[in-house]
C-alpha cells in the first residue's frame, strides 16, 4: 500500500450523526463505518472518555470534537491527525464562518455551503498536504529590491485601506508580504495561502483567476466576522492579495489603484525571484517559522550520490516525520535539558539535519555520508540564507 | 528396585567420602530437608523467597500479624504427616525428619517433632491410626485447629445464673460458658474429637457445651460451641483450675479468654497454601517498594490504569453483564472508567482492522485530566489491552511493554488464552500484574533498602535499562570467565555421579538445557541461546529477582515452574531447513538465588529425558546441585569486585569537568580523580595480559574487526574490503591507540610523573576518545541484540565520577537511547517485512532498504541548574548523543555520549573500533 495514501476526511453533526462531507467522496469511506467511528466517539464521551487517536502500523486515525456540535474524523498515514483535524476546520472556518458552523442548525445548507470548502480540503489531504509541504516556496532574498517592493506593497495596502498585503509568485512559488501580514497567526495564514495559492496542475500556471472578491473569515482573528479578501492577477503568474473591510470595491482597485502602484515595476515583478542561497551541499530545505512552513528543493543534481531530485521532496516528507518528536515533542517526553539544539539522521541515500530553535525549525536534506563537524555550520549558513540568521 | 515411574533419587547411606566433592558430601550427609518443601504449591509451582538475616526482621516487624502457630494434618496418598508450622526463622534451623513426598517406602525415618508449647504431644502411631481410619470416610479434609481470643466483660458482682449452692459453677455464672464433667467427657471421645486427657477425671480440656442466654459469652458472638478454652488472661486452664483463676478476678473487666476451635476444611482448596504463597508474593512487592505502604495498590489508586483480556466473540445466548471481561487488574475505582469504556477498545479493534487492513495498536483517550493510552494485542478472537496515562509511560514504551508481558506470560503459561481464561491463574495473574503497574507507575519507589552495605543504584536509569532488549552484562576477564563457564558447563553436564539417576540405572529425569548466571543483576555467564536467555530474562526482570540479589536481600531464593519457551515449542523456519525437529517435550524453569548470585537453569523433560507426568514439583538433587554451583563459584566474587572497582574500560570522563568556568576552580581538584583513576588503572595494568574479552570464546581473537568494516563498506556506498580478521588488526589498533596519545598535547596534565615503561602499558590497555588534554567519553551503552544483552557502564564506575550535571546527563543519554531505538526499531521492521515479501534473507546485505536509519544524532546543551553569580551567564556545555545501528552481518546498535568538541574523523574510527567494547 502506498505511504501516501489511504487519506481521508469525514465531517459529521454530532448530535444527530448525520455525514456532512467526507473527501475523497465515497464510496472509499462506506457510510455504515462511517456512522460506527462517530457512534464510538459518541459512547467515549458519554462514558467521560474523550477518544482522540488511534494507530496501526500504517495509518492514524484521529476524531476531533468542535463545539459539541461538530466532529471531524481523519485518517492519515502520518503520526497527528490531529493537526490535519485542526486545519480543515479551519479551512471550514475561513469560509463559511463559524457561526454558520457550530451550532449545526441546518444540515442540508450546510451540506450545500461545504462544497465550497472541498478545494481546500483536497489541497490538504493530498500526498504534498499540509499547506506549505507541496510546491516549494520560499521568501524573496534580502536586499534593497525587496525593500522597494515591500515599501510600494504597503502603500498599495495603505491606499485600499488596510496593512494586509502579500505578493505571490508561480502559485506560491516566492511571497512577499506586509509586515502585520507576516504576524498573522498560522491558523489564519495558512489556510489563506492555501486560497491564494493553490497548487497549480500541470501546466497551468498561466490560468487562475483574474480578480476575485472573497468574504473570509479568520479562524483566529475573526471567526464570525468576514473580511474581503481581494486577489488580483498582476501578470501570469504573480499575483497580489489584500484583506480588507467593505470600502475600497475590486472596480476601483482594478481600475485605479493597480495601474497606479504596480505598473511602474511589471517588468521587475516579471522575472521570477531566485532561490535563496543555499550552501551548496543542501538538496532541500524546510522552515518552520512560527508555525509557518516555507520549503523549497533544489533541483540541481547536487553532490555525487545525491538523491534525484524527483525523490526529495518525499525524502524530506519522511525526515520530518522521523523527527516529529524531536520538533514538537510531547509535554512529558522532555529530557532534563529540554530539546536538543541540532540533530541529524543519516540514511543510506540521504542525510537529514535539523537545527533546533525555540522560535523556529529548520530541516535540511543533505547527500549521503555527510559527517558531523559540517552540519551545525551548514545549518547556520543555510538559515542565514533564508533570511533568519 | 526402582520401578517405572517418577522417584525421587533416594541418598545412599554409606559412601566413600573421598571421591566426593566437598561440598556434595556436605549435601550427601545433611539430613536436612529442604525448607521451601511445603510451598511448593499443587501444581508443582514454587516460588520460595527467604530473605536475608537483616531483612527479615524488618519484614517481621511491619507485616500482619502472622496466625498463630497452628498444627494441621494432611492426607496424602496413605500417609498421615503432621507438619507443624512455626515463624520462618525457626524452621530454618530446626532439623526435622519428613517423608518425602512422591516416595511410597521411606528410607528416612519418620518421626514428629515437637515443638514449643503446643498443647498436644502426637506420636506418630497414635492419631495415624486414628486419623487413617477417617481417611476413608473424609477424603482429603483437613483439620485445623486454630486459636481465637475472645474479650469477654465478666463482672464478679452480676452473676448469671441464681442459686447459691452453684456458686462453684464460676464458669457459668460469670461467663456464661456450660460445661458438664465427667460424662462429657466420655461423649468427646465418642464423638472422636482429638482429647488430650492425660490425667486424671477432674483434670481435662473445657469444652464449650452450651452458652447462657444474654450472657456475656453469648453477646460476644464469637464463642461456639465445641470450642475449647484453653487460657484465661495466658493462663492456662482445665477444668481444675477454673474456678479458682476465676475468683481471682478482681471487679468488673475484659477477661481475654483463648479457645481452640476446630474447623473442617476441604483440601482440594489447599487455601492455607494458597494464602502462604500469597502473603509471600505481597511481601514481595512490600519488600521491593517499601515497608511503609501497607497497600501498594492504595498509592497508584488515582492513576488510572487497567489491564483487561476481552473476548471479541460472544456467546449471544447468554447474555450476562460484563460478559466479555476474561481477566481484568485491578479490581478498584482506578479502572473503573476505563473499564466502563471498554466497547470503544471492541468496536476499534474491528473498525480500523477494516478500514487499514492492519491491527491496531493504540488508541489515546482523555479521560480524567489525563492523556491515557491504551494498547492493544489481539490473538486470535481475544484482545489485551492495557491502559496507563501518558505522563507516566509514553506511547513507545508502552508499546515495548505490552510486547513484553506478551511474551513473559507465553513463557510462563502457553498462551495468553491458557494465562487467562483459567480460573486459578487468576491470584498469581493479579499478582503478576500488581508488579506489573508498580514497576510502571511509581519506578521511582523502586529503591534500595537502607541498609548501609548497598550500592546506590539510580532509580531513573533503571527504569531506562529495563526497557532496552535484552539483559545488563559485565565484562570479566578471561580467567574469571573461564571459571564460570566451566562451572556452568559441569552443572549442565548433569553428571551428579552417585547423586544421578544414571547410578541407579533410571532414565534421566530432567536434561539441562543451557543456565546462566547473575551477580548483582548483571549477567556474567550464559549458556542459553538468544531467545530463551530472552525469556528467562523478562521473567526475571519482572519479578524484580535481579533488584533484589543486586542489593544482598536474597538468604535464599527457590523458584521452579513449568514453562514454555517459545523458540522450542514452535520452531521458527530454520528447522526447515536444517532437519531438526525440537522433541516433544516439557520444559521447566528452575533459579536459584543465593546471597547477590542468581542462577537460572532450563530444564527439559521428554526427548532424551523421561517424560513428565502431572505437575511435578522441583526435585531436590536439582535444586541442591544448582546451589553447589553456585557455591563453588563463591570464590569469583572477590574478582568480580575488583572488577567492578576498577576503572572503566573505554575511560569516562564526568560532564561537569567541561564547564568552562567551573573547571579553573575545579582544575586543582580534577586532577586528583583523574590522578586516582590513574593510579588504579595501573595495577590493573600489572596484569597486561588481561585482555577483556566479552564471551571468553577463545577461538576468536579478541580484536574482532570485521562488522564494523563492513558497516562502514556500506555505509560510504562502496564495497571495502570485506576482509577476515588477520593479526595486522591488532597493531593497527595499538598504532592507532598510540597514535592518538601523541596528539600535540598529552592527555594528562603532565604533573605526574611516570616511568615509560607504565606508559606504555597504559597505552595499550586504554581506549581514550579524546580531542586534547582530556578524556571526552561520558558515557556508552552497546546494544548486541544478537545474543540479546546490553553493555553499559557499571554502577560503580558512574559513581565514582560523580558530579551534579553527569547524572541529567546520562538521564538524557538513556531518554534519547531509547527513542533512538525505537526509530530503528521501526526501520529494521519495515526492512524485514520488505525482505520477508521478497524472499531475501534478512541478514543479507542485498537491496537495502532506503528508508533504514543507520545514525541518529542529538546535540544538547546544558548548563549548571544553580548557578548564584549574577554578572556571568551560566556556563555551557555541547555534548552529542549519537546511536549508530549496525544491522550486518549481526544486527549491533552502539550509542554513546561525548563532548562536542571531538573531531570526527576520532569518533569514526573509536565507533569502528566499537569503543573497545567487542571483542
Amino acid at each position: 500500500m502506498d505511504e501516501e495514501g489511504g487519506a481521508f476526511l469525514v465531517g459529521v453533526a454530532t448530535a444527530s450523526g448525520l455525514p456532512l462531507f467526507c473527501r475523497p467522496p465515497r464510496p472509499q469511506v462506506p457510510f455504515p463505518l462511517v456512522g460506527a467511528l462517530h457512534g464510538v466517539h459518541l459512547f467515549g464521551a458519554a462514558a467521560g472518555a474523550e477518544l482522540r487517536q488511534a494507530a496501526t502500523p500504517t495509518a492514524h486515525l484521529g476524531w476531533a470534537g468542535y463545539g459539541d456540535s461538530l466532529t471531524l474524523i481523519g485518517l492519515s498515514p502520518g503520526p497527528a491527525p490531529a493537526r490535519i483535524l485542526d486545519s480543515a476546520f479551519g479551512a471550514m472556518v475561513l469560509l463559511l464562518g463559524r457561526e454558520q458552523l457550530l451550532p449545526v442548525r441546518n444540515e442540508e445548507r450546510l451540506k450545500r455551503e461545504l462544497r465550497g470548502c472541498f478545494p481546500l480540503l483536497d489541497s490538504l489531504l493530498s500526498p504534498g498536504g499540509g499547506w506549505g509541504m507541496g510546491a516549494p516556496c520560499w521568501p524573496l532574498p534580502p536586499g534593497p529590491a525587496r525593500d522597494a517592493l515591500q515599501e510600494r506593497l504597503r502603500r498599495f495596502a495603505g491606499a485600499a485601506g488596510t496593512d494586509l498585503g502579500c505578493v505571490v509568485w508561480g502559485g506560491g512559488v516566492a511571497w512577499l508580504s506586509t509586515a502585520p501580514w507576516g504576524a498573522l497567526p498560522e491558523a489564519d495564514s495558512a489556510p489563506l495561502r492555501a486560497l491564494l495559492a493553490p497548487p497549480p496542475p500541470e501546466g497551468a500556471l498561466r490560468g487562475g483567476v483574474a480578480a476575485r472578491d472573497l468574504p473570509v473569515f479568520l479562524p483566529n482573528s475573526s471567526p464570525e466576522v468576514p473580511l474581503r479578501l481581494l486577489q488580483l492577477r498582476l501578470l501570469p503568474g504573480v499575483g497580489v492579495g489584500l484583506l480588507c473591510g467593505p470600502r475600497p470595491s475590486l472596480q476601483l482597485l482594478l481600475t485605479q489603484l493597480v495601474p497606479q502602484f504596480w505598473g511602474p515595476v511589471l517588468e521587475q515583478l516579471r522575472a521570477r525571484p531566485r532561490p535563496p542561497p543555499l550552501p551548496p551541499q543542501v538538496l532541500g530545505y524546510l522552515l518552520i517559522h512560527r508555525g509557518r512552513r516555507q520549503s523549497g528543493i533544489l533541483k540541481g543534481a547536487g553532490p555525487g550520490g545525491a538523491l534525484p531530485p524527483p525523490l526529495r521532496a518525499a525524502a524530506l516528507r519522511r525526515l520530518l516525520r522521523l523527527l516529529e518528536p524531536q520538533i514538537c515533542p510531547k509535554s512529558g517526553g522532555r529530557g532534563p535539558h529540554g530539546r536538543p539544539k541540532l540533530c541529524y539522521l543519516a540514511l543510506p541515500t540521504h542525510t537529514g539535519c535539523c537545527l533546533l530553535r525555540p522560535e523556529l525549525t529548520l530541516l535540511l536534506l543533505l547527500p549521503p555520508g555527510t559527517p558531523r563537524d559540517p552540519l551545525s555550520p551548514t545549518a547556520l549558513s543555510a538559515l542565514s540564507a533564508l533570511g533568519h540568521g | 528396585m526402582f520401578g517405572a515411574g517418577r522417584y525421587s533419587i533416594p541418598r545412599p547411606v554409606t559412601r566413600n567420602l573421598e571421591d566426593l566433592d566437598s561440598v556434595q558430601s556436605v549435601l550427601l550427609h545433611s539430613d536436612l530437608e529442604p525448607e521451601w518443601l511445603d510451598s511448593v504449591q499443587k501444581n508443582g509451582e514454587l516460588f520460595y523467597l527467604e530473605l536475608s538475616e537483616s531483612e527479615e526482621e524488618v519484614l517481621l516487624q511491619n507485616s500482619c500479624p502472622e496466625m498463630p502457630a497452628v498444627n494441621h494434618v494432611r492426607f496424602r496418598e496413605n500417609e498421615a504427616e503432621i507438619i507443624q508450622e512455626g515463624s520462618r526463622k525457626e524452621r530454618k534451623y530446626e532439623l526435622k525428619k519428613w517423608t518425602k513426598m512422591l516416595k511410597r517406602k521411606s528410607l528416612l525415618p519418620k518421626s514428629s517433632g515437637k515443638k514449643g508449647s503446643g498443647s498436644c504431644s502426637v506420636h506418630p502411631s497414635g492419631p495415624t491410626s486414628i486419623l487413617k481410619h477417617r481417611s476413608a470416610q473424609k477424603m482429603g479434609v483437613t483439620v485445623q485447629q486454630r486459636y481465637k481470643d475472645v474479650s469477654v466483660y465478666v463482672n464478679p458482682r452480676k452473676l448469671y445464673s441464681a442459686g447459691e449452692e452453684e456458686q462453684q459453677r464460676l464458669l457459668e455464672a460469670l461467663v456464661g460458658i456450660v460445661h458438664q464433667s465427667s460424662w462429657s467427657s466420655r461423649r468427646v471421645e465418642k464423638q472422636g474429637r482429638r482429647d488430650k486427657a492425660t490425667g486424671g477425671v477432674s483434670e481435662e480440656k473445657l469444652v464449650v457445651h452450651g452458652l447462657v442466654p444474654g450472657s456475656s459469652a453469648m453477646k460476644t458472638g464469637q464463642i461456639l460451641i465445641g470450642d475449647v478454652l484453653v487460657a484465661v488472661n495466658d493462663v492456662d486452664v482445665n477444668s481444675e483450675n477454673i474456678e479458682r483463676v476465676l475468683s481471682c478476678i478482681p471487679g468488673p473487666m475484659q477477661v481475654k479468654m483463648t479457645f481452640e476451635t476446630s474447623v473442617f476444611e476441604p483440601e482440594g482448596t489447599s487455601k492455607q497454601r494458597n494464602k502462604q504463597t500469597q502473603s509471600s508474593m505481597n511481601n514481595l512487592v512490600r519488600l521491593l517498594w517499601g515497608e511503609d505502604t501497607l497497600d501498594p495498590q492504595q498509592a497508584v489508586q488515582d492513576v488510572p490504569h487497567i489491564v483487561m483480556f476481552l473476548a471479541l466473540k460472544l456467546d449471544s445466548e447468554t447474555s450476562k453483564d460484563e460478559q466479555e471481561i476474561i481477566y481484568q487488574y485491578p479490581i478498584s475505582e482506578a479502572s473503573q472508567k476505563l473499564k466502563s469504556v471498554r466497547g470503544i477498545f471492541l468496536t476499534l479493534s474491528d473498525i480500523l482492522e477494516s478500514i487499514t487492513g492492519t491491527e491496531i495498536i493504540s488508541s489515546s483517550l482523555f479521560l480524567c485530566e489525563k492523556l491515557v493510552q491504551v494498547v492493544y494485542w489481539k490473538e486470535s478472537d481475544k484482545l489485551l489491552i492495557i491502559g496507563l496515562p501518558e505522563e507516566n509511560v509514553p506511547l513507545y514504551q508502552l508499546r515495548n511493554m505490552i510486547e513484553n508481558v506478551v511474551r513473559t506470560l507465553t513463557f510462563m503459561y502457553g498462551s495468553l488464552d491458557s494465562a487467562f481464561c483459567q480460573v486459578e491463574n487468576v491470584s498469581r495473574l493479579d499478582h503478576f500484574f500488581n508488579l506489573f503497574f508498580q514497576r510502571a507507575l511509581r519506578p521511582a519507589g523502586l529503591q534500595p533498602s537502607s541498609s548501609p552495605g548497598a550500592q546506590q543504584q539510580d532509580p531513573c536509569s533503571a527504569l531506562f535499562l529495563g526497557g532496552f532488549p535484552g539483559l545488563r552484562w559485565l565484562t570479566l576477564p578471561q580467567e574469571v570467565k573461564m571459571e564460570i563457564d566451566t562451572a556452568l558447563s559441569d552443572l549442565e553436564a548433569a553428571d551428579f555421579a552417585e547423586l544421578s539417576e544414571d547410578y541407579y540405572d533410571m532414565r534421566r529425569l530432567y536434561v539441562i538445557l543451557g543456565s546462566c548466571l547473575f551477580y548483582k543483576g548483571y549477567l556474567i555467564g550464559n549458556h542459553l541461546p538468544k531467545e530463551d536467555l530472552v525469556d528467562v530474562g523478562f521473567y526475571c526482570q519482572h519479578y524484580c529477582l535481579l533488584a533484589l540479589a543486586a542489593e544482598q536481600r536474597v538468604g535464599q531464593l527457590v523458584i521452579w515452574r513449568e514453562v514454555f519457551p517459545q523458540h522450542h515449542l514452535q520452531p521458527g523456519e530454520e528447522s526447515s531447513l536444517t532437519g531438526y525437529r525440537e522433541p516433544e517435550a516439557r520444559y521447566f524453569l528452575l533459579i536459584v538465588g543465593l546471597r547477590h548470585f542468581v542462577l537460572c537453569v532450563l530444564l527439559e523433560a521428554g526427548g532424551c529425558a523421561s517424560r513428565a507426568i502431572g505437575n511435578p514439583g522441583p526435585d531436590c538433587i536439582y535444586v541442591d546441585q544448582v546451589k553447589a554451583t553456585i557455591l563453588q563459584l563463591e570464590g569469583i566474587d572477590a574478582s568480580i569486585e575488583e572488577r567492578l572497582d576498577s576503572p572503566s574500560i573505554p575511560p569516562l570522563a564526568c560532564a561537569d569537568w567541561f564547564l568552562p568556568a567551573a573547571r579553573d576552580r575545579l582544575e586543582s581538584l580534577s586532577t586528583s580523580p583523574m590522578l586516582s583513576k590513574l593510579q588504579s588503572s595501573y595495577k590493573a595494568g600489572s596484569t597486561p595480559g588481561s585482555k577483556r574479552s566479552l564471551f571468553g570464546d577463545t577461538s576468536h581473537t579478541p580484536r574482532k574487526q570485521s562488522p564494523p568494516r563492513s558497516s562502514r563498506a556500506a555505509e560510504q556506498g562502496s564495497e571495502g574490503p570485506v576482509g577476515e580478521e588477520s593479526t595486522n588488526a591488532q597493531p593497527v589498533l595499538e598504532q592507532a591507540t598510540r597514535k592518538k596519545h601523541t596528539l600535540p598535547n598529552p592527555f594528562h596534565s603532565g604533573s605526574l610523573k611516570k616511568n615509560s615503561s607504565e606508559k606504555d602499558t597504559e597505552f595499550l590497555n586504554a581506549i581514550k576518545l579524546t580531542s586534547g588534554p582530556e578524556n571526552t567519553l561520558f558515557h556508552y551503552l552497546s546494544l548486541e541484540t544478537m545474543q540479546g544483552i546490553f553493555i553499559t557502564p557499571t554502577h560503580k564506575e558512574v559513581a565514582q565520577l560523580g558530579g551534579s550535571i553527569h547524572p541529567q546527563l546520562i538521564e538524557n543519554f538513556y531518554q534519547c537511547c531509547l527513542s533512538i531505538h525505537s526509530i530503528f526499531q521501526q526501520s529494521m521492521r519495515k526492512e524485514k517485512k520488505k525482505k520477508a515479501g521478497s524472499g531475501i534473507s534478512e541478514f543479507s546485505k542485498a537491496a537495502e532498504d532506503p528508508d533504514l536509519v543507520r545514525e541518529y544524532g542529538l546535540l544538547f546543551e546544558c548548563s549548571p541548574e544553580k548557578w548564584t553569580d549574577q554578572k556571568k551567564p551560566p556556563p555551557t556545555m555541547n555534548y552529542w548523543v549519537v546511536g549508530r545501528l549496525i544491522p550486518h552481518p549481526k544486527p549491533q546498535e552502539c550509542y554513546v555520549c561525548f563532548h562536542d568538541s571531538v573531531t570526527d574523523a576520532a569518533v569514526e574510527l573509536a565507533f569502528k573500533l566499537s569503543f573497545g567494547l567487542a571483542a
